[in-house]
């Protein structure tokens, strides 16, 4: 009798806490449209978002102020449609806000703007993947303090500026992509030093991307600045790839037409678009994987500074990760939702030795690395990065 | 306030405009090439030097910028010079069959913009992809040889076909009004029909040519894009595209001091071209060939070089029109970029014709180019047509200096134009212009001023004085003499500069590159320019197809124009 009242009161306990999170969600705000269908689409329970309104939870002098600037400029790296895609639950969210969205290259977003900033024109409010540039920034001052935004604690640590000026937004694995009709899996390369050891990548069947922040600053970091040096000095003069000038994107694309059989960088979300696009192209990552995050900021005396809070902080919420990741398959930062799911071409990055690029390297390391790269690539026919003669 | 006193105070109006509108950017371009400061937010005259000066001279590959700009130049005149001049002799001097495909279509090739045309010869000629050379490799193996757009050859290639047009239509009408008489007394004498050609048709052409060639040759120095998609990604610079390269970088801070030092020995060459172009002009008449007599040139026997004539005739059309079409056309329908093959015509798709609905940026873009093409055709007509008014019309003491002002523009790059203009706009920040869709129209409209003035003055001239003397006897009011009097005899005139600005204007990409700040001003040139940049190659050729049938549209609007004035010009006697 008395085992039979425990096991109900154990299946009644069971029951409850299995309901918790259900309950939770019934008691919270609905979801809005658009990230109910992100939900389907990922076929991930709406428990997962049970604690979105909490996340979502911000001063209200910022609900006021966006309510009386009406406008937010983004300048980012998400095409067009897939903008549309990442900001439809933030339009449901706060529809007073009008988004002037613009996808830009490197050198429009962090170059252009800075120029605008130095002679006091403000062309945009948030923006997006500075990598290399950031130092300029900083140097003038031209960001705003982040460590306001109630969801930064959800970045994992290094993901976040130890001053504020940017946070991260999405993780990404810069790795290397090749062609499948042009390579075959005993080439796939394991570790790095394949690419020295393998015939198959010389002669400018591999081609470079001149933005060796995103994956040889890692490399240095984890395997030291001998060992850098001498695998880059041996793949510019042994292996002598094609050396590219155009994006990362750019560079993709001729991969897939069969310029060359492998690029390095890749990164794993647009490899991934690429084959859904059905284009003869996959992805590996050599050990160690060079991992990063891309950079959030807002600029400082930003006319749409509450409003551009507002977005930051959605984006990082749990909503925002699962709405861009839904746009374009780039991981999440937030810590609550790293899981092989939300990771295309995971097989290839969980389980292996990674590099993480934190601000410390880009600030050490980095003008060290540029100087000894810019050399090799000069030597080797590369195009001069600065916009100095030559 | 009298009536001579008003129309002298809008004479020094105009003239005060088109002082600051030219002068103004010069200015701070030349000014600029001082400045020590990176930025033109910097600039005061506290930081002047030498330095970038310095910089930019003393630097080795200076020396081979120079070099590249010289036979990318000649090499791309000469071309463009000998192409044109067969087209025009085969169809004005020769028997060859099917003339009127020539007549329509040679000035057709004016519709395709340059910057799609390199897009759709990298398609086609890139070393490891182009799909002429991959089916060369399928057909010879992989020793095939390899045509490699991406060349200081592959340039001069496409910029001389792209020339060929204009240079048909001056020569076109020379080569028709040539007096026969001493090819005749040649002939008469025994001489052989090539070398008849060499000494004589030639020889009485050579100062033309030679005006035509350094008209293309300030042409070529000029553009930007052909140089831009094919130069950059090897690496090869002409000044163009170096002063575009100092501007726009991916890492460090831009020097734009060292772009407006080297933009100073580009407007050097090209004022000395346009002085040099003046003078043989005005010595034109040394060599005058086209007398009162009326007669029709003798045309020569092709004989059984007739049909290979009129085919390799064609294969110009092919290559500057149908091929570039074709090309665009088909990776429009890729759902990402690979040769022609059976398995690429199994997953075509609209995707990229869907993509252009949904993607915001197009939409903006082109609103932006509509609002630009029109704003800046417009104002250019306007300007011109009031520039050209007291240049042929009026006793105004600076009329010649008006006139000159208007020419200079002509002489610049659309790349230097735009730098120039961004220093002015940026330094005159009480003008809200930075950034906005209307520097780019008022940088344009300077550009093409000299284009608009050189049109009207030529229609003005034929307008005789007596009837605005009529229309003042009469008591008209100016204004009133403007409207009833020029207005209509001169609309051909303002329809077809009109539409000539919209055809370079929404094509241009070197002046909007520098002067486009965002979403708020981004035309459609430059959303091409930065799409095949980060590589939606389909999605390009799909905006570019449109396009190309767009403009192809409108110049055949502009030669029905072309014949009705004419048509208009012979009723009236």
């Amino acid at each position: 009798m008395v085992e039979n009242r425990i096991r109900i009161a154990a299946f009644a306990l069971a029951s409850l806490l299995a309901a918790a999170p259900a309950l939770v969600g019934a008691a919270s705000a609905p979801l809005p449209k658009s990230t109910q269908d992100d939900l389907k689409k990922l076929k991930l329970d709406p428990s997962i978002l049970s604690d979105l309104d909490k996340e979502l939870t911000v001063p209200q002098s910022w609900i006021d102020g966006a309510k009386k600037e009406k406008r937010l400029r983004i300048f980012s790296t998400f095409d067009p449609p897939q903008a549309e895609v990442v900001l439809r639950a933030f339009k449901e969210r706060y529809p007073y806000i009008a988004i002037e969205y613009n996808r830009a290259s490197h050198e429009d977003r962090a170059i252009r703007t800075l120029v605008a900033f130095k002679n006091k024109k403000s062309v945009t409010d948030v923006l997006t993947g500075l990598g290399g540039s950031f130092f300029m920034y900083r140097e003038i001052g031209a960001m705003e303090d982040l460590r306001n935004i109630p969801n930064i604690k959800n970045n994992p640590p290094g993901t976040v500026d130890h001053e504020g000026f940017w946070v991260g937004m999405h993780m990404r694995y810069w790795c290397m992509a090749y062609n499948t009709r042009q390579i075959k899996k005993q080439d796939v390369p394991r570790k790095w030093e394949d690419f020295l050891a393998n015939p198959i990548w010389r002669n400018g069947n591999l081609a470079l991307g001149n933005r060796p922040q995103l994956w040889a600053l890692q490399l240095w970091k984890a395997r030291g600045e001998k060992w850098t040096k001498d695998f880059l000095s041996k793949l510019f003069t042994d292996v002598k790839p094609q050396l590219r000038r155009e994006g990362v994107n750019a560079i993709l694309e001729l991969l897939a037409a069969g310029e060359f059989y492998g690029s390095i960088p890749s990164a794993e979300y647009r490899t991934y678009q690429k084959t859904l696009d059905g284009a003869p192209v996959s992805y590996t990552c050599p050990e160690p994987v060079p991992v990063a995050v891309s950079e959030m900021a807002i600029l400082k005396g930003s006319p749409n500074i509450n409003s551009a809070r507002l977005f930051v902080n959605w984006f990082l919420s749990k909503e925002g990760q699962i709405s861009q990741y839904v746009a374009d398959y780039a991981p999440p930062v937030h810590k609550g939702l790293q899981r092989k799911e939300l990771l295309p071409f995971a097989d290839q990055i969980v389980g292996k030795e990674d590099a993480f690029r934190d601000p410390a390297l880009e600030l050490e390391v980095q003008p060290k690395l540029l100087e000894f790269w810019d050399q090799l690539w000069l030597k080797g026919g590369g195009r001069r990065r600065s916009g100095g003669p030559g | 306030m009298n009536e001579s006193l008003r129309i002298s105070l809008w004479q020094h109006g105009i003239f005060l405009l088109v002082l600051f509108l030219v002068l103004a950017p010069l200015s701070f371009l030349i000014l600029g090439s001082f400045s020590t400061a990176r930025l033109p937010g910097d600039f005061s005259l506290h930081t002047m030097g030498l330095v970038n000066y310095i910089s930019v001279y003393a630097d080795a590959s200076t020396l081979d910028l120079f070099a590249n700009t010289i036979i990318y130049v000649g090499g791309s005149a000469a071309l463009g010079i000998v192409l044109a001049v067969a087209l025009a002799w085969l169809v004005e001097r020769t028997n060859m069959p099917g003339k009127i495909f020539l007549y329509a279509g040679v000035p057709t090739t004016l519709a395709m913009p340059g910057m799609l045309q390199a897009m759709a010869w990298v398609l086609l000629f890139s070393p490891r992809i182009g799909f002429v050379n991959t089916w060369m490799k399928d057909i010879f193996g992989p020793g095939a040889p390899v045509i490699d757009v991406y060349t200081l050859e592959g340039m001069i290639c496409l910029e001389g076909v792209r020339l060929v047009p204009t240079a048909f239509l001056m020569l076109v009408p020379l080569m028709r009004s040539m007096d026969p008489s001493l090819e005749e007394a040649a002939a008469v004498s025994g001489a052989r029909p090539a070398s008849t050609l060499r000494k004589v048709t030639l020889k009485l052409l050579a100062p033309a040519l030679v005006a035509v060639m350094i008209y293309q040759a300030m042409t070529a120095l000029e553009v930007f894009e052909i140089p831009g998609i094919l130069g950059l990604p090897a690496g090869i610079y002409v000044f163009s595209t170096k002063i575009y390269a100092i501007v726009r970088t991916a890492t460090f801070m831009p020097v734009y001091g060292q772009a407006n030092a080297l933009a100073m020995v580009y407007v050097l060459i090209a004022v000395a071209t346009t002085v040099l172009y003046t003078r043989l002009i005005s010595r034109a008449e040394r060599y005058t060939i086209v007398t009162g007599k009326g007669y029709r040139p003798r045309q020569f026997d092709l004989g059984r070089w007739r049909i290979p004539a009129f085919i390799a005739a064609l294969f110009f059309l092919f290559i500057s029109i149908v091929l570039p079409f074709v090309v665009f056309l088909y990776a429009s329908f890729l759902p990402y970029l690979q040769a022609p093959s059976a398995a690429a015509f199994k997953v075509m798709t609209l995707k990229n014709y869907r993509l252009l609905a949904e993607y915001g940026e197009v939409g903006s873009a082109l609103r932006n180019t509509f609002m630009m093409v029109v704003t800046t055709a417009t104002a250019t007509v306007a300007l011109s047509f009031v520039v050209s008014l007291v240049v042929v019309r009026s006793k105004f003491w600076a009329r010649k200096l008006l006139d000159q002002l208007a020419f200079v523009p002509h002489a610049i790059p659309g790349i230097v134009m735009g730098i120039a203009f961004f220093w002015l706009f940026l330094k005159l920040d009480f003008l809200p212009l930075y950034g906005t869709i209307w520097a780019i129209s008022i940088g344009f409209t300077i550009s093409f001023l000299s284009y608009g003035t050189r049109s009207m003055n030529a229609a003005l001239l034929q307008i005789h004085k007596e009837l605005e003397e009529a229309a003042y006897v009469s008591g008209a009011p100016p204004w009133r003499t403007m409207w009833r009097v020029f207005v209509p005899l001169m609309m051909p005139t303002f329809v077809g500069v009109w539409i000539w600005v919209v055809l370079h204007a929404v094509r241009i990409a070197g002046m909007p590159l520098i002067l486009a700040e965002g979403p708020g001003n981004q035309v459609l040139a430059i959303l091409i320019w930065n799409m095949w940049d980060e590589g939606y190659v389909p999605a390009v050729a799909a905006i570019g197809t449109l396009l190309m049938i767009s403009l192809l549209l409108l110049t055949v609007l502009v030669r029905i124009i072309g014949f009705r004035r004419h048509a208009m010009q012979m009723v009236g006697g």
